[in-house]
């Protein structure tokens, strides 16, 4: 075996080229007596790692440019043959130009186990130049290539860049954007996708963005054509809508077709634009149900017109029956129970936008029922709330009106009443002094009169006892017929009653006179402290001539105490009572006057048994020029005219109890005053 | 010497019945039917009574009364009339100095006795020490 190796060795040796055998570890293992003679003797055994050796370096050789044939082969490559130009080592090498063989030596398991090179110099002149050139271009391409390096990072930095900011805009853009080739597979998204889908950008990429899409809960709801952005999506769960749109593009120079697909959100926008078409829809609701409104208004303002009435009112559809609708227990509520009315309007207290009166203790009520919200809140039942109060405010003034009217005649029938009677007065006055010289002269030749008739009686009671008539039978007989035929005692005892009669007539006139006097002394309106039965007693021998032929007349006056007042407006009372009590007896009747005293209050019933008042005259008994007489026995003024001196002047009451057929009771009552 | 009495009123009737009725007295009676005769009677002689209507024409019975008072004072003023108020007896007092009245229409007594008063009353004054 010894002997064996000595053979192969001495072979080897034998080689004229260099040979080295070489381990995975790049330590030379084996060298023949060429390759000793090449690095010098011993060597192996300084320095045997084959780069350290053969090119004074640290690393194996393709570390710097040059090919590692050793390398190579423990690569697998089998055989290999390079041209090495060695230079620059401590070897004697310089310049020589090899052809290296290196071989691998195949373990026993068939692992490259060692390398076997061989080195052949071919160096000759043109060899060594040639590889020189070669080298020196090498070194140019190197640098070349190293300049070309340096451009390509500086354009790729500047790529990156520009890819950085692209994305960057991208992530910026608040719709989703995503890139897509042409079979719709997704190629790039901006940020928004990813946190809309929750996805990694891996898990998207490559994928159908349809699919994607939908995988995310994401519904086709208006198919139509993304090219012209009438694609609609919809986001169920986030109630989001989209708008998609493609932007299809094709790169020439990479040859790439695609397209650009955005999602933009009109959530809001949507909702703007329904809310849109929401409230158009509810101006024409409500401009429809302003113009049947107006309608209404004007309707009910030409039936104002046509009526002159001020009941009518605008309808409110919507109060109709609120209480039922709601189900309201509260009864004390207005409108509870009735008919679909306006309750407050009804109520007359919601004036001028004021609650008023009755209905403000109900208010709250109402306050938190929707049909009362309705009717205040909407302004097509603000405006029928504007008529109705119009309406209302139009028909109180109107009574107002009325009732300022009524008064008015009232007072004007009371002042002509007043002047009439003052014009009575100063008649009264002027006539009575002109009744009162012939009643007195006529009175007083009655009382002369008498007197004469004494001594006429005298004369003829003197001429009846002449001696010489009572002795002479004839001229007695001849003066007895001349008695009988002038009547003479007739006439005598007759004058007597004939005198006292006219006297009781002429005393008469004077008390009726003396009467109209103090009664229509209207001037003499001031009050005094009077007496109230004297007062009807006066009146009474007034209205006597009225009474005496109809009535009965009945006094019963009691002990009432003297009270100030006015006493001719009191005889205008009484004398209005009076003359009523009497005409209302057909034929004959009776008319009764009761005074009395109770409290503080002084109590004249003046009662008749005539044909009595209805019920219904009776509600209008006190109002002026109200009169069931026929034409010029009444004016309709005198009960009036009681009403007001005994309410109004004397701040007293009167009253009337009536029964058809049975007859009439009228009480005045005035309350006593001292002072 | 009768007592002259002179009685003034515009109505003829009311002289009459008054002549009637005092013509038993102890007087002489004078009439006139107007304040202006009045006065001229006035002028011709005196007399004791002169009883008056108050309303005539051209001057009242107060205005008469009054003149009387500066034409006559001794003679006794009586105003007749149909209605006496405050004021009206008031200015009789202030006007005519005259405290009897006689309302119309009158009592025959009454009246009377007022002429038979205020006679007496004349007397009383023209009896009596002159004064002043």
């Amino acid at each position: 075996m010894n002997k064996r190796a000595q053979y192969f060795e001495a072979v080897v040796d034998s080689i004229a080229d260099p040979v080295f055998v070489i381990n995975r570890n790049f330590e030379i293992t084996f060298m023949n007596q060429a390759a000793e003679t090449v690095c010098g003797k011993g060597k192996i055994s300084e320095k045997k790692i084959c780069h350290l050796l053969l090119h004074g370096r640290d690393n194996p050789c393709n570390c710097y440019g040059e090919k590692c044939p050793a390398q190579e082969v423990f690569a697998g490559s089998g055989n290999v043959q390079y041209l090495n130009l060695f230079g620059g080592t401590s070897l004697n090498l310089e310049n020589r130009v090899f052809e290296i063989t290196a071989s691998p030596v195949i373990s026993d398991n068939g692992e490259v186990e060692e390398v076997v090179e061989v080195f052949r110099d071919v160096s000759d002149a043109t060899l060594v130049k040639k590889l020189q050139e070669e080298r020196q271009q090498q070194q140019i391409l190197q640098e070349k290539l190293a300049a070309k390096n340096a451009r390509i990072h500086e354009v790729f930095l500047k790529v990156e860049a520009a890819k950085k900011e692209w994305e960057l805009t991208m992530d910026c853009i608040m719709d989703m954007v995503i890139i897509v080739n042409n079979d719709d597979e997704i190629r790039r998204m901006n940020s928004m996708v990813r946190a809309f889908t929750g996805k990694g950008y891996s898990e998207i990429i490559g994928r159908n963005w349809r699919e994607i899409l939908c995988e995310s809960g994401m519904e086709f709801r208006k198919m139509g054509d993304i090219h012209a952005g009438d694609l609609e999506l919809y986001h169920p769960s986030s109630e989001r809508f989209f708008l998609v749109r493609s932007y299809p593009f094709e790169h020439e120079v990479v040859e790439q077709c695609g397209a650009v697909i955005t999602l933009h959100d009109i959530t809001a926008m949507k909702k703007v634009s329904e809310d849109l078409e929401e409230s158009n829809r509810e101006i024409e609701t409500s401009r429809t149900q302003l113009r049947s409104a107006l309608e209404k208004i004007s309707s009910l303002i030409s039936q104002v017109a046509e009526e002159k009435g001020f009941d009518v009112r605008f309808q409110n559809p919507k109060l109709k029956k609120c209480w039922a609708v709601m189900k309201c227990e509260k009864k004390d509520c207005p409108c509870f129970g009735k008919d679909p009315v306006r309750c407050w309007q009804i109520a007359g207290t919601y004036c001028k936008g004021e609650i008023q009166g009755r209905f403000a203790a109900k208010i709250d009520n109402c306050m938190d029922c929707k049909f009362y919200q309705d009717a205040t809140e909407d302004p097509i039942y603000q405006i029928g709330e504007q008529f109705n109060n119009m309406m209302h405010i139009l028909e109180s003034k109107t009574r107002e009106l009325e009732e300022a009217y009524r008064e008015l005649k009232a007072s004007q029938a009371t002042i002509l009443q007043q002047e009439k009677m003052a014009s009575i007065g100063q008649l009264a006055a002027g006539v009575a002094h002109e009744i009162n010289n012939p009643i007195g002269f006529v009175s007083s030749n009655l009382g002369s009169f008498d007197k004469y008739l004494i001594r006429l009686n005298q004369f003829v009671a003197a001429i009846a006892e002449i001696e010489a008539i009572k002795k002479n039978e004839e001229i007695r007989e001849e003066v007895s017929g001349l008695n009988r035929r002038f009547k003479v005692d007739f006439i005598l005892g007759d004058i007597k009653d004939l005198i006292e009669e006219s006297q009781e007539g002429v005393r008469r006139v004077r008390e009726i006179v003396q009467n109209l006097k103090s009664f229509s002394r209207v001037d003499q309106a001031e009050s005094k402290k009077s007496d109230i039965n004297e007062c009807i007693e006066s009146t009474v021998n007034i209205v006597w001539n009225e009474l005496k032929y109809k009535a009965n007349l009945v006094k019963v006056y009691g002990e009432i105490p003297l009270t100030v007042c006015f006493p001719q407006q009191l005889n205008q009372v009484f004398m209005n009572l009076l003359v009523n009590a009497a005409q209302a007896i057909e034929n004959q009747g009776e008319i009764t006057i009761r005074t009395w005293h109770q409290e503080d209050e002084i109590f004249i019933a003046i009662s008749d048994t005539g044909c009595g008042i209805s019920e219904e005259n009776i509600a209008h008994l006190f109002e002026p020029f109200f009169t069931t007489k026929e034409v010029g026995k009444g004016t309709g003024l005198g009960l009036s005219i009681a009403y007001d001196i005994i309410t109004k002047n004397h701040n007293g009451r009167i009253g009337v109890e009536s029964e058809t057929g049975k007859g009439t009771t009228f009480t005045v009552v005035i309350p006593v005053r001292e002072e | 010497m009768n007592r002259k009495v002179l009685f003034v009123d515009d109505d003829p009737l009311v002289l009459k019945s008054i002549d009637r009725l005092v013509r038993g007295m102890d007087v002489e009676v004078f009439k006139a039917c107007s304040p202006a005769e009045a006065l001229s009677l006035l002028n011709e002689m005196s007399f004791a009574v002169v009883i008056t209507d108050n309303i005539m024409p051209g001057m009242s019975g107060i205005q008469l009364l009054s003149r009387i008072r500066d034409i006559s004072p001794g003679t006794v003023r009586v105003l007749m009339t149909a209605r006496v108020d405050l004021n009206t007896a008031m200015s009789a007092e202030s006007e005519a100095g005259i405290s009897r009245f006689i309302l119309k229409p009158w009592d025959n007594e009454d009246f009377l006795q007022v002429i038979r008063e205020s006679l007496d009353y004349y007397d009383a004054v023209r009896n009596s020490p002159e004064e002043g």
